[in-house]
């Protein structure tokens, strides 16, 4: 789907695999969730997204958000990737941005704050589950957990100003 | 011995006044019958001498007919069969139901219903013998529920409740627990010993 990812698969799978991997018993079963909820994915995707295995590791994939309409984010294609532990679904998935983004969840190396990645994770929830998260809080940033300050202090002191940046990002980066 | 004898003059008694009463209640005269023990093969017997007796009436006849058709031997065959086959599936062509063998073995046992009893035991159709039949349009409105896992994904294996009431494998819920003592699906505090066993009924 992704035809950047090809070429730099390979390096990430060795990362992937020196870093992560402990016992082939438990690979094989999250490996056996994430098969399912690819297909999952595949036959029933959220609303504008997407996601997908970068390579042939299935431990490591690319997802796309679409910015939703009435937001500052609207029309701009958000890539994001998606790294799930050995240990999947017991440990959250790590989801960074690759694509930039004006948000306050979000800092400038991509990482975002999201409870449900972090201590509110739960074995139940689902890749498709996160990125409907991920795509709400485009729609209502939580300025009171912020990642970067300056961002969500601008969101709260002037919002028309911060949405006016944020649609700008979005017309640099993401299109 | 004993039960016949008892049942016999109640049931002469019985018949008679309905005969004299009601004319037009067949199918209530039949559930009070067979809805009374199971041996039908023997009340049979018990039956028979009380028509030619009896005044011949269109009621009378219908009752004979359709105690005659579920003889002993073609009623024992069929519980036999259905208690034999747990997974075979038994199709009542007059209401087009569709149940488990295991269902159906239990309703009769209470309580045989008023006609489909006899046909019960005349349509006993086998789905591995006859695949040709239409038993798959029947099957399409309601499929067997499946239930997955939802920290595998997969069918459930050796499925363990929550004190809150959420399913999930045994090794699957006991990981879980091992790693966050929540339930995965509504986050209320579980533990290790708080898990319990059950049974679905499987689609199988």
């Amino acid at each position: 789907m992704i035809g950047g990812g090809r070429s730099s698969s390979s390096s990430s799978t060795a990362t992937a695999a020196g870093g992560t991997w402990v016992s082939t018993t438990s690979v094989s079963a999250s490996g056996k969730r994430i098969q399912r909820e690819m297909s999952e994915l595949n036959a029933d995707p959220p609303p504008h997204c997407s996601a997908a295995p970068k390579g042939d590791n299935l431990f490591h994939w690319v997802a796309t958000i679409i910015g939703p309409p009435g937001t500052p984010y609207q029309g701009g294609i958000f890539f994001l990737d998606i790294t799930f532990p050995s240990d999947y679904p017991f440990q959250p998935p790590k989801v960074v941005f690759k694509t930039r983004i004006y948000h306050c969840n979000v800092d400038a190396a991509g990482n975002l704050s999201l409870d449900i990645l972090k201590d509110s994770w739960s074995p139940a929830l689902t890749i498709s589950k996160v990125l409907t998260a991920i795509r709400s809080i485009f729609s209502n940033p939580d300025p009171y957990s912020p990642l970067t300050s300056g961002v969500a202090r601008l969101y709260l002191a002037d919002k028309a100003k911060h949405d006016e940046i944020a649609s700008e990002w979005t017309v640099r980066f993401a299109k | 011995m004993n039960t016949i004898e008892s049942r016999g003059p109640s049931l002469r008694g019985y018949q008679w006044r309905k005969v004299v009463l009601d004319l037009n209640a067949p199918p209530c005269e039949i559930i009070e019958q067979e809805g009374t023990s199971e041996q039908v093969g023997l009340k049979e017997v018990a039956c028979q001498p009380v028509h030619p007796a009896s005044p011949a009436t269109i009621d009378v006849e219908v009752i004979d007919d359709d105690v005659t058709e579920s003889s002993a031997t073609a009623f024992a065959e069929a519980k036999n069969n259905s208690r034999r086959s747990s997974g075979r599936t038994v199709v009542d062509l007059d209401s087009g139901w569709l149940t488990r063998s295991t269902n159906n073995n239990q309703n009769k046992h209470r309580r045989p219903p008023p006609s489909q009893t006899v046909i019960n035991c005349d349509h006993y159709i086998n789905l591995e013998s006859t695949p040709q039949f239409t038993v798959k349009e029947i099957l399409k409105p309601q499929p067997p529920p499946t239930f997955n896992c939802p920290i595998c994904m997969g069918p459930l294996t050796e499925e363990m409740s929550t004190r809150c009431g959420h399913i999930f494998c045994k090794a699957c819920i006991k990981a879980a627990i091992a790693v966050q003592r929540k339930c995965p699906t509504c986050r209320k505090k579980v533990t290790v010993k708080e898990l319990f066993r059950v049974f679905l009924p499987s689609a199988c």
